[in-house]
């Protein structure tokens, strides 16, 4: 099984980013989220699931009970829905909010696993890479002019992806980015590019 | 739309199953001359050996209705769900709710609000032309879900920067499906595109007046991929023309065969073969019952028809009728009070309302005015043509009073929602109060007729009556509530 080192993938990104031929691994610095650290959010947001799956029963109930105070059966001379039906449109609601979510978490754990913030020592240029697929969306920071490029995350903040990015340049703009994947328009922006 | 979505999603789903099984415990039973009318045509319309019933007015009422009750008996006829009548108040009942799911998603995509959204679709459920169409069989509830779906699309349509051209397609769908529930969204179809296409500098970027500018990496989304937008919408009117074409040449051409305007030896089949292609497109326009609002101006009519769509009269005044009556109690002060605050704030507040909201503005305010004016000019004193521009009323009063919220934040940095929610909540109490109790449980509990022809007979209509379905068919309620709600007038 051919395995590929992440930080072999992040220099790649790096060459395509700054065209830079050969890679000097002392000149640069790279910090990234570590693998035991992404599958263990992984492992939990699997345990959070099971533990809400196990809240269907209850919103079967509550449904059925909903239901009931309409007083339909009371009403009309059709067959009412049973347990069954409470229970499916349960696990319905239910599988759809954990799957929605579920997805959208597990993505940004594999956007995480490949995303990292990379400093040039020498020249103080950063970039942040954040990247699925390697090569799309990389973001990068000229240092010239004083600019510097702070990340600042809490825990929950990093488990939702969110966070703030703050850009100071020249010691006088100053682009605040709440969301860590919006950092591509903030360099855009500060670049002049539109 | 934010990553908070799928808790609008659950708000609109839960509000619309709540608005469900409301009116599935207060179902009307009551029949009226359309409601005969078109229940007899859905009839006529099941069976084979006839061509059924396509009037260009609303092309899709009969034949939709005579599929949507063949698709409930065959997927729940089992369970008991056999009753014409009642099969298809639950059609109207699906279209209510289509209404109400995407008028949330709208109002909280401009307000940024679930909760602003819930309360203007709780205010727009209480009233009494949406609640009694919601569960009639009649025609307008299903212009209202397709004006709710206008809104949207043309909300998306705006703000989208992705595949603008699938929401054009979409949003060419939703104006077919709008013309076909009723000829008269042909209105709000033009007025969404051109609302669409307008230039740029009609909507100036209101950062450039202020003191001083925050610095944002997003752009203000509303100002930027003109062109795209523009193709878009020229998709989406191609797409919604091309399709309204095709089904009024399958309808007048296809089924019923009938001659151009001049055209000789063509032989012409179903109920309307009277008639030229020309002539059936426009057979309500060309029959001179209706449209005489304007040149015999009272305007007694159109203020009957307004307060009607909002709050119910008493039980003993006859609807659908030139009795021009007007209550002077606490439920109608509040909607001339609305009323006056809904006009005056629009007038004041109308440039700082054109720059918040933009297109969308310009999208309702032209609609409710246009809509407003052929209401008075076809039938200003029948509420169910006012239910459009009563839905698109009670977005701008959601859109002012939203608008005072935001500016209110900025004084006292939390809470600006309250007065303008509670407010919301307020109107939906008190017209929800009123119209359940002098409308919905005095035409729900026992079978009802009013405004027939007395030239009919009797099997023509009292088959109609849902018997079947009720455990008690002459007191529907007398188990569930027994002698808790007030008499039958």
């Amino acid at each position: 099984m051919l395995v590929v080192p992440r930080s072999t993938l992040v220099f790649f990104s790096i060459r395509r980013a700054t065209g830079v031929k050969a890679f000097d691994h002392r000149l640069w610095s790279i910090h990234w989220q570590p693998l035991v650290w992404v599958l263990f959010k992984v492992l939990l947001a699997v345990v959070v699931a099971r533990w809400l799956w196990s809240w269907t029963e209850p919103l079967a109930v509550a449904l059925q009970e909903g239901f009931a105070f309409f007083r339909l059966e009371e009403i009309y001379s059709f067959q009412m829905p049973d347990g069954a039906f409470f229970r499916r449109i349960a696990r319905l609601l239910v599988g759809a909010v954990l799957g929605y979510y579920g997805v959208f978490y597990l993505a940004l754990q594999v956007q995480g696993l490949f995303s990292a913030l990379v400093i040039h020592r020498p020249s103080g240029d950063a970039w942040y890479l954040q990247s699925m697929v390697l090569w799309r969306r990389i973001h990068s920071f000229p240092a010239a002019g004083g600019t510097t490029v702070t990340v600042q995350q809490t825990l929950p903040g990093r488990l939702l992806d969110m966070g703030t990015v703050q850009v100071y340049r020249g010691g006088e703009e100053v682009v605040t980015v709440r969301a860590i994947g919006a950092v591509a328009r903030a360099a855009q922006l500060l670049q002049g590019r539109r | 739309m934010k990553s908070t979505w799928p808790v609008t999603l659950l708000a609109a789903l839960a509000l619309v199953t709540v608005h469900t099984l409301f009116h599935l415990t207060f179902m009307q039973q009551y029949l009226d001359w359309d409601q005969i009318v078109y229940l007899n045509n859905i009839r006529n319309a099941l069976q084979p050996e006839r061509l059924p019933l396509l009037n260009p007015h609303h092309l899709h009422l009969e034949i939709g209705g005579a599929h949507w009750h063949s698709f409930i008996l065959e997927r729940w006829g089992d369970a008991g769900l056999t009753d014409l009548a009642f099969n298809n108040r639950l059609r109207s009942l699906a279209a209510a709710a289509v209404a109400l799911f995407f008028f949330v998603l709208f109002l909280r995509e401009m307000t940024g609000s679930t909760l602003w959204a819930l309360a203007g679709a709780i205010l727009l459920a209480g009233t009494h032309g949406y609640m009694a169409y919601a569960t009639k069989v009649d025609t307008p509830v299903f212009p209202s879900a397709t004006l709710a779906m206008t809104l949207w699309v043309v909300q998306r349509l705006e703000q989208t920067r992705r595949v603008p051209l699938v929401w054009g397609v979409l949003g060419g769908v939703i104006l077919f499906l709008g013309v076909m529930a009723h000829q008269y969204m042909a209105i709000p179809a033009v007025l969404g595109c051109v609302a669409l296409v307008l230039p740029r500098w009609l909507f100036p970027d209101p950062r450039r007046w202020a003191p001083f500018r925050r610095s944002s990496p997003q752009r203000d989304r509303s100002v930027r991929d003109i062109p795209r937008r523009a193709v878009a919408t020229v998709v989406m009117a191609l797409v919604g023309v091309s399709l309204v074409a095709g089904a009024y040449f399958w309808a007048g051409k296809t089924v019923y065969n009938l001659p151009f305007a001049g055209e000789q030896g063509v032989e012409a089949r179903g109920p309307l073969r009277s008639n030229t292609f020309q002539r059936w497109l426009f057979l309500y326009a060309g029959t001179n019952m209706w449209g005489r609002g304007l040149e015999q101006f009272d305007p007694r009519a159109p203020f009957r028809g307004y307060t009607d769509m909002f709050i119910s009269q008493p039980g003993t005044v006859t609807r659908f009728n030139r009795n021009y009556r007007f209550e002077d109690g606490f439920v109608h002060r509040q909607l001339r009070n609305m009323t006056a605050f809904l006009v005056a704030a629009t007038v004041i507040l109308l440039p700082a309302l054109w720059m918040r909201y933009r297109r969308l503005f310009v999208f309702v305010l032209s609609t409710a005015v246009v809509k407003i004016l052929f209401t008075t000019y076809w039938e200003a004193y029948y509420y169910e043509f006012w239910i459009i521009p009563g839905m698109l009323l009670v977005v701008l009063l959601v859109m002012i009073l939203h608008h005072l919220a935001v500016l209110l934040n900025g004084v006292t940095l939390r809470g600006g929602s309250l007065p303008g929610v509670a407010y919301l909540l307020f109107l939906s109490l008190v017209f929800f109060n009123h119209n359940v109790q002098h409308y919905l449980v005095n035409y729900s509990r026992v079978q009802r007729l009013e405004s027939y022809s007395s030239e009919w007979p009797e099997s023509y209509y009292l088959p109609l009556f849902s018997t079947d379905i009720y455990l008690h068919p002459q007191d529907v309620h007398r188990e569930a509530f027994p002698g808790s709600l007030r008499s039958v007038q």
